[in-house]
């Protein structure tokens, strides 16, 4: 009898063990660390992984369970399988660490070849449909500077992608992402002579433990891939779900739409970055020097890129600006190259002389890192007649460029306003304007940069109304301080402008604008005059508006179908 | 005495410049040999910008990766890309690796590139 009650004693404890024991797996692999390692997300009442890639996975239905990955990763772990160790060295670090397991040396072998991390943000590109909102990278700095450092980075290289197949192929999946280690030399040529963008750079504070989670994961990603998706599995939502796992924190925030700001936002709200710099562009130094120069001096200039010179000018504000733009010229004008290459070396002769040494864009040091405005709500009273229709809207994705930029033109990104119309208190209608892109770049005959619009919109008052609008055109300015504006274009719809009269027929259109805006640089003040005509119609308005980190005010008047009204609009950034 | 020590000194210059001659050079490894290419080849506007400006970023790093490559200091090898006047006035990035290449098998006897 004594022995039975033993015996089922026995088997009561290690039944017990045993339950505890799968209690404990079950608890470890739902670990938000483990869930981060292997890029699981919640799905129904269970998990998927974002990886694609089959062997990413040491278990069969690892995709779709994290339990049955983890317990078939730990029995590598307990057997101390070598290729194991060496492929996946994160998550056996992990594991032994979860189960008090002796860590072997074979991991070790992974040494940190980097100084520190650095994260760099190329903002927008509008030309580009795959850099509209920026990029995000890492730079793993080496002790001997950014020359000999790589940069890391989650990339989706559509080849041959214009705005036209990149939506639709980006939003529906048809593109494969993966990490990349490159060196930095190449990827930032690609940056600073191609396409010439504003970069900003953030140090991150890693930890040692942090830097070695880094060395190892890289390993774990190599050859591994994702599907991209346009808006929310992209570059900034996987280098997020990447720091998430390095940092041993959420960074990551799952949103309709991911984009490159909020994670730096991020990152600096949780007091993850140290100190900043950014880059400003070849491109705007060079439009500096060229708006100083005379007609005779831009001739000049033209000559320096067209033609091969062996006696070259000595004036020295045409070679500084002929500098600044030949490596832009050189990488999106190849043919010109051998002519820019040949007078380049003249040039800086010549400025070598007259004592000139400085050529390239310098890194400048932020004084603080400022918080990245990706948001506006926004009021606008429209009064005619004693009449008050009162816009209040919701901007959830909205850029304006940087105030320090000292450069008029512009460019605004502002998606998926939502606007509620009010007519005296009473709520008249609704509103969403999903696309409002304006990219107003200065023309001239060597960067030939073309300066466009985009609208698209729909109200519902009494009726349904839409517009949606294309214009493509010049832009030239002026002293730095004023900018005028000729755009073509087509547009389909019924009513332009949410605040406009009447209706018109719902057709295409011809459309032309026209417009001045001048900074009054003491006052901080823009004032901004258009005209435009649609079809037979023409509407003008004129504004003045006072900008500055988080608020816009703008006061102004409005004129169409012959009909005025005054214009008083409150935005808040944020 | 005079004499002695002329003879002597132009004895030794005889065997130092059959020495360097008896050697033919030597290409680098592979590995390192694609590395000088890449770097030189990607960075010419630079590696040239760098002959004209205050500091020299893309030749330092020039210099280290031959320094891998050869063991020679990478000091010594960025004085030379320095002070070489041939280097500075090169037009395509393809005459400056060759430049470069000329330099390193002229001063120490190896190579990147076969010319």
């Amino acid at each position: 009898m004594r022995i039975i009650l033993l015996m089922i004693k026995k088997i009561f404890l290690l039944s017990a063990l045993l339950v505890m024991g799968l209690k404990v797996y079950a608890e470890n692999a739902l670990h938000p660390q483990w869930l981060n390692m292997l890029y699981y997300e919640k799905k129904g009442k269970g998990y998927e992984s974002l990886v694609d890639s089959p062997e990413f996975f040491i278990h069969q239905r690892g995709k779709t369970s994290p339990k049955l990955e983890y317990e078939a990763n730990f029995e590598r772990v307990k057997k101390q399988d070598k290729d194991f160790q060496k492929r996946f060295p994160l998550r056996y670090h992990f594991l032994a660490k979860v189960h008090d397991l002796k860590i072997k040396n074979e991991v070790q072998q992974n040494q940190k070849t980097f100084e520190s991390v650095i994260l760099a943000y190329p903002n927008q590109h509008l030309s580009s449909p795959t850099s509209m909102f920026g990029h995000l990278f890492l730079i793993l700095k080496s002790q001997k500077g950014y020359l000999d450092s790589s940069i890391y980075h989650y990339l989706a290289e559509p080849e041959g992608a214009n705005l036209l197949t990149f939506i639709p192929k980006g939003l529906t999946g048809y593109y494969q992402g993966q990490f990349l280690k490159e060196d930095y030399y190449k990827r930032i040529k690609f940056y600073h002579h191609l396409e010439d963008r504003r970069i900003d750079y953030y140090e991150i504070k890693l930890n040692h433990e942090a830097q070695q989670r880094l060395i190892w994961h890289i390993k774990e990603l190599e050859n591994i891939s994702f599907d991209y998706y346009f808006f929310d599995e992209n570059c900034a939502y996987f280098l997020a779900r990447f720091l998430n796992v390095i940092l041993n924190d959420n960074i990551s925030n799952r949103n309709f739409f991911v984009f490159p700001a909020q994670v730096v936002n991020r990152l600096n709200q949780k007091h993850y970055l140290t100190s900043s710099m950014e880059r400003v562009p070849q491109n705007q130094r060079f439009l500096r020097s060229y708006r100083r120069l005379n007609k005779k001096q831009k001739q000049v200039l033209m000559t320096l890129l067209q033609h091969k010179q062996d006696s070259i000018t000595k004036d020295k504000d045409v070679l500084k600006a002929f500098i600044f733009i030949s490596e832009y010229m050189v990488s999106n004008h190849p043919a010109q190259a051998r002519t820019i290459w040949h007078n380049r070396i003249h040039a800086f002769q010549a400025l070598n002389k007259m004592g000139e040494y400085k050529f390239r864009s310098p890194l400048i040091s932020k004084p603080k890192i400022q918080k990245i405005k990706t948001k506006a709500v926004s009021i606008q009273q429209y009064t005619k007649q004693r009449q008050n229709t009162t816009l209040i809207s919701f901007h959830p994705l909205h850029f304006i460029k940087n105030q320090d930029d000292k450069n008029i033109a512009f460019h605004q990104i502002d998606l998926l306003k939502t606007t509620v119309i009010l007519n005296s208190k009473q709520v008249e209608g609704f509103a969403i304007k999903a696309i409002d892109i304006q990219n107003f770049q200065e023309y001239n005959r060597f960067t030939k940069l073309m300066s466009w619009r985009i609208k698209n919109q729909v109200n519902i008052k009494d009726k349904w109304q839409h517009w949606h609008s294309l214009e493509r055109g010049w832009a030239r300015t002026w002293q730095e301080k004023t900018l005028g504006f000729f755009l073509l274009g087509a547009a389909f719809g019924n009513q332009p402008e949410i605040n406009m009269n009447g209706s018109r027929p719902f057709r295409f259109y011809k459309q032309f604008s026209l417009g001045l805006k001048h900074e009054w640089t003491q006052f901080k003040l823009m004032t901004s005059f258009e005209w435009q005509c649609i079809g037979k119609d023409f509407h003008y308005w004129i504004n003045t508006q006072k900008h500055d980190e988080s608020f816009l005010f703008k006061i102004g008047w409005q004129s169409s179908h012959n009909q005025n009204q005054i214009l008083v609009d409150l935005k808040y950034l944020f | 005495m005079i004499k002695k020590i002329f003879n002597n000194f132009l004895f030794f210059s005889f065997l130092f410049y059959l020495s360097i001659n008896a050697i033919p050079p030597q290409k680098l490894e592979p590995d390192h040999c694609q590395k000088i290419i890449a770097f030189t080849l990607y960075n010419y506007d630079n590696l040239i910008t760098d002959f004209y400006e205050k500091k020299q970023p893309y030749l330092k790093q020039l210099a280290f990766l031959i320094d891998q490559a050869s063991g020679t200091p990478e000091e010594v090898i960025f004085e030379q890309l320095k002070q070489n006047p041939d280097l500075a006035i090169q037009t395509t990035p393809l005459h400056l690796m060759l430049q470069v290449n000329k330099m390193l098998k002229v001063h120490h006897a190896y190579y990147f590139v076969d010319d």
